[in-house]
């Protein structure tokens, strides 16, 4: 069963859309969702959610379409985090977890307490007083601690110090581990992508440019850098995006469409990102 | 919906914990003259703020955001600012009482429960009138724009509740064979057919805010 099944969805509004989007998560994997701020990272977690209502296509979370009725008790095995806690600032973690513990049937306070104590939140401060840092981590405190199968992140990384960062990274990891765990990541931090994720989707301007496992993107890419007379050589619809200096000439390339003989660097996932932007902005 | 609204008294605490002593002190202190109401005025903004003032900390914080990820309807969302103001209003019919009841108490006077009870009788037809109009303009107009017409609302409700007591007095010389129990039945009819329309009202707002589709 997979996590997440997206078919052609589609969404409009007066300034945006997001245009005919197939995605899938399977069980067991993390997917990293890439873009630019308003790339439609989070209108898709919204549609996902049914936060948003849909204009077109299909969206199958856990097996069930997120417009049944059923979809409720989805949600008791979803955790969610978002870029903006959304948490009332005069709440403490304490009455968070009160709150939480009449929402979700498997709340499970031992884990709320242990995730509390584990990321040194204070129980009585009041939110308003918590760093960025602390608010993520109480954010996501509240999305583990009802034992979710599918973890959704929207930007739950971003602003946060490195050190945070990592520890964050390595909690979802773990999260993911599990068989029967699912992580969805949204972020613009594509280096945290590229740590945590099996599978990257790349949204740009409400489109899906390319949805493929990590590990195979970085093996199809690479960057390569020659004169600029040298690139004649090269099957045009293997550049995916060139910068060209006086002389010479990156370009992301696929490896296999390259000529044997010229050398191909191995590229980063950010490096395949910037430059399909480029690209499509030429 | 039980978690929402321990949400909501979470965040209302502070400010309703000192809203309420002093309705609670000015209801029960012996206070005669042009201030002898303000007491009863205290209790209703307990009754009036609790709903509005959650609200505006929902909007600030965008908890509707959050809520939205969560399991819960959103009519359990909805339906949970109705059961709030409802709340609200037990707490002013409850100072206004105790109020009179301390009073009373401290002076050795027999209590004047004849005035309690129609002040409270007021605060409950004001309060269900505010809430099922206040709480649709909130949800469609943002808790900013909603306050400003639910104060206007506050004035037409005075209105509305001068006019109820006429019309009842008239309605008892009018149909003296209507017995007050089938009165009180209807005016009971009345509030609960406005409320489920207002809900239903209330309702279509959110969906409508949540989807994005107002812009305040």
């Amino acid at each position: 069963m997979d996590a997440i099944n997206i078919k052609g969805l589609t969404k409009h509004y007066k300034d945006f859309s997001l245009e005919n989007l197939d995605l899938t998560l399977p069980m067991g994997c993390v997917l990293g969702l890439v873009g630019e701020n308003g790339a439609g990272k989070s209108t898709t977690i919204r549609l996902i959610m049914d936060a948003l209502s849909r204009d077109g296509g299909t969206v199958t979370v856990l097996g069930v379409d997120n417009q049944s009725p059923e979809f409720l008790d989805v949600k008791e095995d979803i955790g969610v985090v978002l870029d903006e806690t959304c948490i009332p600032e005069f709440l403490t973690a304490k009455q968070l977890g009160k709150i939480l513990s009449g929402t979700f049937k498997n709340w499970d306070q031992g884990e709320y307490d242990g995730w509390i104590k584990k990321f040194d939140l204070p129980e009585k401060k009041k939110f308003k007083d918590y760093s960025r840092g602390m608010t993520m981590k109480l954010g996501i405190a509240a999305a583990l601690s009802h034992h979710p199968k599918l973890l959704i992140l929207d930007e739950a990384t971003s602003g946060l110090d490195p050190m945070v960062r990592e520890e964050l990274l390595e909690v979802f990891a773990d999260f993911a581990a599990q068989e029967d765990h699912a992580v969805l990541m949204s972020s613009h931090i594509v280096s945290d992508l590229e740590k945590t994720c099996d599978y990257i989707a790349f949204i740009h301007k409400g489109r899906l440019v390319l949805c493929e496992e990590k590990d195979a993107l970085l093996d199809r890419y690479g960057i390569l850098k020659c004169a600029r007379s040298e690139l004649g050589r090269v099957d045009p619809a293997a550049i995916h995006g060139k910068r060209v200096g006086e002389y010479n000439v990156e370009a992301l390339v696929e490896r296999s469409l390259v000529p044997a003989g010229m050398l191909v660097e191995r590229c980063t996932l950010e490096d395949i990102i910037l430059y399909l932007v480029k690209e499509e902005k030429q | 919906m039980k978690s929402l609204i321990l949400k909501d008294l979470y965040v209302a605490d502070k400010q309703m914990r000192l809203l309420i002593i002093l309705a609670l002190v000015f209801c029960a202190a012996p206070i005669e003259g042009s201030f002898s109401g303000l007491g009863n005025t205290y209790a209703m903004m307990v009754a009036l703020m609790l709903p509005m003032t959650t609200i505006t900390y929902d909007e600030r914080c965008r908890w509707d955001k959050y809520a939205a990820m969560l399991p819960y309807k959103p009519a359990t969302i909805v339906w949970s600012k109705y059961v709030l103001s409802f709340l609200g209003t037990l707490t002013g019919v409850v100072i206004i009482l105790a109020g009179t009841a301390i009073r009373a108490a401290v002076s050795g006077a027999a209590p004047v429960w004849e005035e309690a009870l129609t002040t409270t009788a007021m605060l409950l037809v004001m309060m269900v009138f505010l809430t099922d109009l206040g709480l649709p303009l909130c949800y469609r107009f943002g808790s900013e724009k909603g306050r400003i017409v639910m104060f206007v609302a506050l004035v037409a409700a005075i209105g509305a509740g001068v006019g109820l007591t006429v019309a009842l007095s008239s309605a008892i010389f009018v149909f003296p064979s209507v017995p007050p129990w089938m009165l009180v039945l209807g005016l009971v009819a009345l509030v609960v057919g406005l409320t489920f329309l207002s809900v239903r009202l209330s309702l279509r707002f959110y969906l409508k805010r949540r989807n994005g589709e107002y812009n305040s």
